[in-house]
């Protein structure tokens, strides 16, 4: 199994976060337990969709937003450099607030996700922090699993949830 | 209740029947400048089949040019080829350039400025002028003479813009919430431009490909001027200079053979009519294959 310092622990110091000049996030700090469901509750436009974006690193789509402070999933800081971004995107999984299907068939819709986490999950980079582990046996099998033909996809979804 | 006076009732009964006849006068005008633009239209379309439906025969469209015994089996060949040369050369180019200006460049920025109003000159410029930069480069300075390959990278330079435009304007059609959803599940920036982006603005981009297409085989100016006008040579290489549909109507037309050349603008506008046609309809299949309605 993949290993990590603390399994899943999401911990987050003094986070300010800007749109250009207008300040969103105002040091915000906060530590999430692994296996705890935590729910953020506020008015509209309060902040919070932009918070948990930061946490799967969807913020950097955003022309003009800047970000500091500490962020730390599994003990890993999402922001070092050496982080594979899209590898972050696969373990951090986000539910949009709308249905967001792609204009393809329902196969590949559900399809797409596997076929991007088995391409680059076997043939992982081992110079980001996320990889720098073995391959876990569960993504190992999957290879395989995948590789066969199948007609149903059956696939657990990403480990972390951020809500 | 104030009653009414004659003269009151006489003056809004005029007002009314001014009304009246302006809205008239004004639909009359309408339906009469459709009428004249309808018209001309098919003008057009009848003069050229009376003129060269007679002409129309397998001598024509596929026989040897001997002599007097003329063929356009030559602008066939060389038509196939410009547009070959045309598309091979702009099409990677321009759709390229979009993909770099709307997906990494975001749209944004001062190049991206730059480029647009360099696009949106180019797209401006006579095509004569685009031939006279064919011939000065190609048939002077590079020494080819007349060439179907320099016919064919001037008319790749002249619709260029337009594939960089169109594309442009297809991409932006692609809603964000695709981009974000594909970044949101882990895909590179590549596989989310390759695997939902470009194939959510493909109907677009072809249909734009196809009516590029179109432009290049209606062009006559800047071929005049960079392939030459030899109308009964089969154009081998792309080195040797050669025809083309629309060149051979000019020809057709100016040494004394009408009606061949109607018979020529009869095949050039059954083949553009096709063109167009097909642009619509696979802009409208490849939608319905996405699910969309």
């Amino acid at each position: 199994m993949r290993e990590f310092q603390d399994p899943m622990r999401i911990s987050v110091k003094d986070c300010h976060l800007w749109y250009g000049s207008f300040e969103a996030l105002k040091g915000i700090s906060m530590e999430i337990e692994p296996r705890e469901v935590t729910a953020f509750i506020g008015p509209s436009g309060c902040g919070k969709s932009t918070f948990l974006k930061i946490l799967n690193r969807m913020n950097d789509l955003v022309d003009g937003c800047r970000i500091t402070g500490e962020f730390r999933i599994g003990g890993v800081d999402i922001f070092a450099k050496d982080t594979d971004v899209n590898l972050l995107r696969r373990e951090v999984g986000m539910v949009f607030q709308k249905p967001n299907p792609f204009p393809m068939s329902i196969y590949d819709n559900i399809a797409f996700a596997p076929r991007t986490f088995v391409r680059s999950g076997c043939r992982a980079d081992s110079s980001s922090a996320f990889a720098s582990r073995a391959p876990s046996r569960r993504t190992r099998g999957f290879c395989s699993w995948m590789s066969r033909p199948r007609r149903s996809i059956r696939f657990r979804p990403a480990r972390s949830r951020s809500w | 209740m104030e009653t009414v006076t004659t003269e009151q009732r006489n003056r809004r009964e005029r007002r009314f029947r001014f009304g009246r006849g302006m809205f008239r006068a004004l639909r009359g005008v309408s339906v009469a400048s459709t009428g004249i633009a309808v018209l001309a239209l098919f003008a057009v379309i009848i003069y050229v089949l009376v003129g060269g439906a007679g002409k129309l025969s397998w001598q024509l469209l596929l026989g040897a040019y001997r002599g007097d015994q003329v063929s356009i089996l030559p602008a066939f060949i060389g038509t196939l080829e410009l547009v070959l040369i045309a598309v091979v050369i702009a099409v990677p180019i321009g759709i390229g350039s979009a993909i770099y200006l709307v997906e990494y460049m975001n749209n944004k920025g001062k190049l991206v400025k730059i480029i647009r109003v360099a696009t949106e000159t180019l797209a401006g410029i006579p095509s004569i002028v685009y031939g006279l930069f064919g011939y000065l480069v190609f048939v002077v300075s590079f020494g080819w003479g007349y060439s179907l390959l320099g016919g064919g990278i001037t008319l790749a330079v002249m619709i260029l813009p337009v594939i960089v435009r169109s594309t442009e304007e297809s991409l932006l059609a692609v809603p964000d919430g695709f981009r974000e959803g594909s970044y949101a599940l882990g895909a590179s920036k590549v596989r989310t431009i390759f695997r939902v982006v470009l194939p959510s603005a493909a109907p677009g981009i072809v249909t734009a490909m196809i009516l590029a297409v179109g432009r290049v085989v209606s062009e006559s100016a800047v071929l005049i001027l960079t392939v030459g006008m030899v109308v009964n040579l089969v154009p081998v290489t792309p080195m040797s200079s050669g025809t083309s549909l629309a060149l051979d109507i000019y020809y057709f037309a100016s040494h004394g053979y009408p009606n061949e050349a109607a018979a020529t603008a009869v095949v050039l506008l059954v083949f553009v009519v096709c063109l167009n046609l097909l642009a619509g309809g696979v802009g409208k299949l490849m939608k319905k294959g996405m699910g969309e309605t």
